[in-house]
């Protein structure tokens, strides 16, 4: 990791430090600090004001509470499996039983002794998510403040030691406080943070280790009475638990609060808007493939149509000279069908005439009307509509069986126009017309 | 840019640009594939139709190969050209049969499209002569030849000059014959033989006798035969 950020936050105000690696171990690169505003959501702008100052970078954050306890267990020089069963055996003790989860963590810092120095806590998971909650954003790991007291001293230069040395920080309104050598052999987290109390607690590791603290320092501002304050290069002393805090990545000791399901779900939810923009734009893909595959296949049914087109040509063609040989043939047969014939007057004619009559002449003559040419076309020779019949006879009546032969075998008007005798010849001569209705014929 | 204008910054900017890209190129791609949905529905819709015509290609040629049989067969007689040299061999077949002498065949200029924009009308004058019955006979296969036709108009008179025969008649009409315009068929008449003295009549010609009644001549000419002619009287 190149660099890592650190945010502690006592009662009044907020402080953070960015820390990065250095050639000669970690290097200060910024600091930011903001006070918290007695107003709803005052923590949380004056913690989003130090995380905007400090930049992108994993972030530490430190957990306090009364629940919370935190102590250096010794225990037998065993596997690290087994000392983790330890460690947990004698936390679930101090905490004893509890309704809700307990985060139960450990870290091995050396031998003490005979034994193994192991640092444990144990913290309510609510405690850590309260924590977490107001930072807006995902952190890389919650430590304890005694940790962070201890990796402060380191960056101070005051531990390790060769003789014990005590630090304290506040902690809320009380103290976090260690103490030790190469690390810390004690630890607590004490309600007040008044002399007499820290005194008290450094005076119960100097009587069970029988040795004398050679230091007694105050990581923050206004030291209690008798103690010192923790001096750390570039930075104020209340600054001392936020570097502590971001130097978790390079100085022991060091304890992660947070659970598998803490960090999935702040992965999860810082990548939940990215998840999003990932199915839009998956989604977008997915849509772009499939267009692509239509455009495909809509190029190639056009191809295959175009191919097509020509049997398309000729099809359609045979269907016109289809369409255009039935219309004719239409024609032809309505054609030959209005054809009327004319022909059959004369034997009409002949069929009027009685024995004692003879022919002369016989005129199918034109309408009065000029006859059109059929239906629109040119003009044709009129066509005959007037039937005229002269004969001779032997009697009167003749003329009149004439008549109404031809009314009768005709069905039109017909009328007797004229009967004479004829001196010259000894008979009668007459002259019968007939009007056939629309030229005549059949 | 508005002052004050409190824009996003940093991880957030970039998640909002990303989200709007997203969404853009989102809409963008919707857009586009509904535009590619509707052009393969309509293109699979063009292939479909052209499948199913060139598929019907086979019985729309049937189709329309009956469909031209039955126009020849319904206008098969109007396939003839009525100007053809094959009427007067028409005319001089049905004269014979009827036993009458066609003394008269003119063709007057022919009139396109006179039924429905379509057809030509041919209108024949004929005059003939011979007995009542058989002009009458004439006159009825004038109206059936191998051309259709119709009579116009017509007069059938009775031959009462002093040398006439009884009951000889003289015939004039105006016959119409109908073909399609222009003619399908054109049917030419060949001569038989070729002579080598066209100018010299056929040594089975005599010219009538000058008391003789006048009996006709044209038909000869007319029907374009080098036959000699049978006879003066009616046939």
């Amino acid at each position: 990791m190149r660099r890592c950020a650190g945010v502690w936050r006592s009662e009044e105000e907020v402080f953070g430090c960015l820390f990065g690696r250095g050639p000669k171990g970690p290097r200060l690169l910024k600091k930011a600090r903001a006070p918290v505003l007695l107003r709803p959501g005052g923590v949380e702008d004056a913690l989003r004001q130090v995380l905007r100052a400090l930049g992108r970078a994993p972030l530490v954050v430190s957990c306090r509470g009364q629940d919370l306890a935190v102590r250096c267990l010794r225990v037998p020089k065993l596997p690290e499996r087994e000392v983790a069963g330890a460690a947990s055996w004698e936390m679930r003790l101090l905490v004893g039983e509890r309704r809700e989860r307990v985060v139960l963590r450990h870290a091995v810092l050396g031998p003490l002794g005979d034994g193994l120095g192991v640092l444990a806590a144990a913290v309510p998971e609510d405690l850590v998510r309260a924590v977490l909650q107001p930072l807006g954003r995902p952190a890389w790991a919650v430590d304890l403040e005694v940790g962070a007291l201890w990796r402060a001293g380191a960056l101070a230069g005051v531990v390790p030691a060769e003789e014990p040395v005590a630090l304290a920080a506040p902690s809320g309104p009380g103290a976090a406080v260690a103490v030790g050598r190469k690390f810390p052999e004690f630890a607590l987290v004490l309600p007040g943070r008044g002399p007499r109390e820290l005194d008290r607690a450094v005076g119960y590791y100097e009587s069970q280790e029988r040795v004398k603290a050679s230091a007694r320092l105050w990581a923050g501002p206004e030291p209690p009475e008798g103690w010192g304050v923790l001096e750390l290069p570039g930075l104020e002393p209340e600054f001392a638990l936020a570097a502590g805090l971001a130097v978790w990545p390079w100085l022991e000791p060091r304890l992660d609060l947070m659970t598998r399901d803490m960090k999935e779900g702040a992965r999860a939810r810082q990548a939940l808007p990215w998840l999003l923009v990932g199915v839009l734009a998956a989604s977008s893909a997915g849509l772009g493939q499939v267009a692509l595959l239509y455009r495909s296949q809509a190029a190639r049914a056009r191809a295959e149509a175009a191919a097509l087109a020509p049997k398309v040509a000729r099809s359609q063609q045979a269907e016109k000279e289809a369409a255009a040989f039935r219309s004719w043939a239409d024609l032809a047969s309505s054609f030959l069908a209005s054809l009327q014939a004319r022909s059959p007057l004369l034997e009409a004619v002949r069929l009027s005439v009685p024995p004692d009559a003879w022919l002369t002449r016989v005129d199918l003559l034109p309408a009065k009307a000029e006859a059109k040419g059929k239906e629109g076309g040119a003009a044709l020779p009129s066509a005959g509509g007037q039937l005229v019949v002269e004969g001779r006879s032997l009697s009167l009546s003749a003329a009149g069986v004439v008549r109404d032969g031809l009314r009768r075998s005709l069905g039109c008007e017909a009328r007797v126009v004229q009967v004479s005798w004829d001196d010259s010849l000894g008979c009668y001569s007459f002259r019968v017309e007939a009007y056939l209705e629309g030229g005549g014929g059949r | 840019m508005k002052p004050g204008l409190k824009l996003p910054r940093g991880k957030r900017a970039v998640l909002l640009l990303a989200a709007l890209a997203a969404f853009a190129l989102l809409v963008f791609s919707f857009r586009w594939f509904l535009g590619q949905a509707g052009s393969l529905r309509e293109a699979r819709a063009t292939l479909s139709r052209a499948s199913a015509e060139a598929g019907a290609l086979a019985a729309r040629q049937a189709k329309a190969e009956a469909a031209r049989q039955e126009f020849l067969r319904a206008a098969g007689p109007l396939a003839r050209d009525a100007e053809a040299g094959a009427v007067l061999r028409f005319l001089e077949d049905a004269a014979r049969a009827s036993g009458v002498r066609v003394t008269l065949a003119a063709a007057e200029p022919r009139l396109e499209k006179v039924w429905k924009g379509h057809f030509r009308a041919v209108p024949w004058k004929l005059e003939a002569v011979g007995s009542g019955p058989g002009v009458q006979a004439f006159l009825a296969r004038c109206e059936s030849l191998p051309c259709p036709g119709e009579l116009r108009v017509f007069s059938v008179q009775a031959e009462e000059s002093p040398g006439a025969a009884p009951g000889q008649v003289k015939a004039s009409c105006l016959l119409l014959l109908y073909s399609t315009d222009p003619p399908l068929r054109e049917e030419l008449l060949a001569a038989p033989a070729a002579r080598a003295d066209v100018w010299k009549p056929p040594a089975s010609w005599s010219p009538p006798a000058p008391a003789a009644p006048e009996a006709g001549g044209a038909e000869a000419g007319a029907s374009g035969q080098e036959e000699p002619a049978e006879g003066s009287g009616p046939r």
